[in-house]
């Protein structure tokens, strides 16, 4: 496990040794990689965090283990717990839809107990009768703010509520920059493909690609579909698109997953790189892909970052301190010109 | 016949009350009445839908719409709720409602005579779809407190989720053994021809057995959205496969012919005590996954070696 680390850290500062200088970036970070620079803005809206009294004891119940993204913010949580000396349990829902699943797993850590409980909810509802509980037996909640709070506070909870991501912003820097790239090419008609409909961050980055559209007036919106970040759904719903609108010369998507699923339709269509695609998570695939100049973009906030924000805030929080407000993950725009500054995303 | 059923019965309990004994052993809070309760709440759903499901399976059918049944249900109670026609209008709707769509299955498979397993997942692309529709994929939340008490509420010590799922056990098993109507299921399933030339009126039957397959799904939505406090349209997702699971770990056999509804409530009990277990100790979901299924393949085969034993046997 050590050793790991140590050639992790090592690979790391070769990558940051090696990596040279593309536009946009100025000399002066070039040796700091992105990932190491949004970690350190956003570990500062928090400030300093003090190791707790032995023996504390922190659940985390995340949407899925299916998907990297979520795996990746355990290993977050794990970091974190390792550095403040505190043990965790990551439990997951088997799927992305499992609300109830989520809910069951929820009341069953309340139940063990915990000194303190980070949640990611799948809906804005479906673990509001967990948080009741938690409450009732006076574990420190830190919950992303998809949560109802109203609802909640209705229920008998009171979870401390993170923004942690604003996925409007994901969602509008994305479609910003396709748009901005077509628009050197003079425009064109673009499309979006958004996550499960109803799922709030999926709502969230759906509208945000409307605005980055909107804003530049050479591309227009013909289509937004859901592909309920599903990988087949997605291929099929953008084989759709391209029959239903040959012209098409960009997708922006509410993952990565379906961006890449999008990629392959696009390839299979005989239409290869002639629609840019942008994709949200920056997912190793996704990385791989901006590299080989298939994939246009993809926004990216750590959510290993994610992982060890909630862990150092559900921390100060149970010793008693006010978390900010706008405590959230500094989100970037990963592309062809600054991928080489992010080989140890995560 | 019975006695047959009721050793694997037996073998289930056992199972059941070892697998407690085991997270006891490891974990210090599986042993409480809090987390007791916790698995009598999350198995109730699994437990009411399985029981339709029961039936379903004993006349050799499937009923694979009933997740969809499920979400469709809950939103046309919600919906009615939120439009303040009261807590029994909208599960008396809801209820209606899921017995019309297992109506439905139950026409298409009877009278139409398309195959249960064509029907009914054309009918759950069907019902989803208008749950989507309906709904345009928002929640309908905020649903009145004597609705959500179902959920979350307690009668003393017992969860009224749980009391409900024993309650529709209860209902099942007397019809089941008792009624004219369960020994005709039993008939329907084990030989239609024969049962039909004994005068047994088959479709009327398989009507009924969807139609109450429909009506437990609804319940089993009473429970999701009460301790939701949501009705969704992706509500019950996969639900009709971990509803089969339970019943076939339960004992009911695929061909048909028995129907063993105490079975059922030990498989369901089975898997949301390993559900709820293997979260205690920390087992990461992945493995979770793999113990379940595995635990299901290997009840299934302990269930046929068994049967082949009795046959030999009997020969």
């Amino acid at each position: 496990m050590k050793a790991k680390r140590v050639m992790k850290l090592i690979g790391g500062l070769l990558a940051a040794a090696a990596v040279s200088v593309p536009g946009g970036i100025t000399a002066a970070h070039a040796r700091t990689t992105l990932f190491e620079q949004s970690r350190a803005e956003s570990f500062a809206l928090l400030g300093e965090v003090s190791k707790p009294k032995p023996g504390f004891r922190l659940g985390a119940v995340l949407i899925t283990l299916a998907n990297p993204y979520w795996v990746s913010m355990k290993n977050g949580y794990e970091h974190a717990a390792e550095e403040f000396g505190i043990t965790v349990d990551v439990q997951a829902a088997p799927q992305e839809n499992s609300t109830t699943a989520q809910l069951d797993i929820l009341e069953n850590m309340v139940a063990k107990g915990y000194d303190a409980i980070g949640v990611h909810t799948i809906t804005a509802h479906n673990l509001i009768p967990g948080l009741v509980k938690a409450r009732q037996k006076g574990i420190v909640v830190v919950a992303s703010k998809r949560v109802d709070l109203k609802a909640a506070k209705e229920a008998g909870a009171d979870p401390i509520a993170l923004g942690l991501v604003d996925y409007y912003a994901q969602g509008k820097l994305g479609a910003a920059y396709i748009a901005h790239e077509l628009a050197r090419k003079g425009g064109g008609e673009v499309a979006i493909i958004e996550g499960l409909p109803g799922a709030p961050q999926s709502g969230a980055r759906r509208d945000g690609a409307r605005a980055g559209f909107a804003a530049e007036p050479s591309v227009q919106i013909v289509s937004v579909q859901p592909a309920d970040w599903d990988r087949k759904k997605a291929y099929d719903v953008t084989a759709g698109l391209l029959q239903a609108h040959p012209d098409l010369k960009g997708i922006m998507c509410a993952n990565d997953v379906m961006a890449l699923a999008a990629l392959e339709a696009i390839d299979s269509a005989g239409k290869r790189g002639q629609v840019l695609v942008g994709g949200i998570d920056l997912i190793g695939q996704a990385k791989e892909a901006i590299a080989q100049g298939r994939l246009a973009c993809s926004v990216a906030f750590s959510p290993y970052v994610i992982g060890e924000i909630v862990t150092r805030s559900a921390i100060a929080a149970a010793m008693g301190r006010k978390i900010p407000d706008n405590l959230r993950v500094i989100s970037v725009l990963a592309n062809k010109d600054n991928i080489g500054l992010m080989d140890d995303w995560k | 016949m019975t006695r047959l059923i009721r050793f694997q019965r037996l073998g289930l309990l056992l199972f059941l009350i070892l697998t407690g004994t085991f997270f006891s052993l490891m974990s210090p809070y599986f042993a409480t009445w809090e987390n007791f309760t916790n698995i009598l709440v999350q198995s109730s759903v699994l437990i009411i839908a399985g029981t339709g499901m029961t039936l379903v399976i004993a006349v050799a059918g499937i009923d694979l719409s009933i997740g969809a049944v499920l979400a469709l249900s809950g939103i046309v109670m919600a919906a009615v709720m939120k439009a303040g026609w009261g807590v029994c209008a909208g599960m008396g709707l809801g209820v209606l409602a899921g017995g019309l769509m297992g109506l439905l299955n139950g026409w298409g498979n009877a009278r139409l005579r398309i195959s249960a397993f064509i029907v009914t997942l054309g009918t759950a692309g069907v019902f989803r779809a208008l749950a989507l529709i309906f709904t345009d994929a928002q929640p309908i939340y905020g649903l009145p407190m004597g609705f959500r008490l179902i959920g979350t509420g307690r009668l003393g010590v017992w969860p009224l989720a749980a009391l409900l799922a024993f309650a529709v056990v209860g209902v099942a098993y007397v019809i089941v053994a008792w009624t004219r109507f369960g020994a005709n299921v039993r008939a329907v399933g084990d030989n239609p021809e024969g049962a039909f030339r004994m005068g047994v009126p088959v479709r009327r039957v398989l009507m009924g057995v969807y139609l109450l397959s429909g009506v437990t799904a609804a319940l089993a939505g009473i429970v999701v959205t009460a301790r939701l406090n949501t009705a969704e349209a992706i509500a019950g997702l996969g639900m009709e496969l971990e509803a089969i699971a339970a019943v076939v770990m339960g004992g009911t056999s695929f061909s048909g012919g028995e129907a063993s509804i105490s079975g059922t409530l030990l498989g369901a009990l089975i898997i949301g005590t390993l559900g709820n277990g293997l979260t205690i100790v920390n087992v990461p979901s992945y493995y979770q996954q793999l113990v379940i299924g595995m635990v299901f393949i290997l009840a299934v085969m302990a269930d046929r070696m068994r049967r082949q034993a009795v046959k030999a046997f009997q020969n």
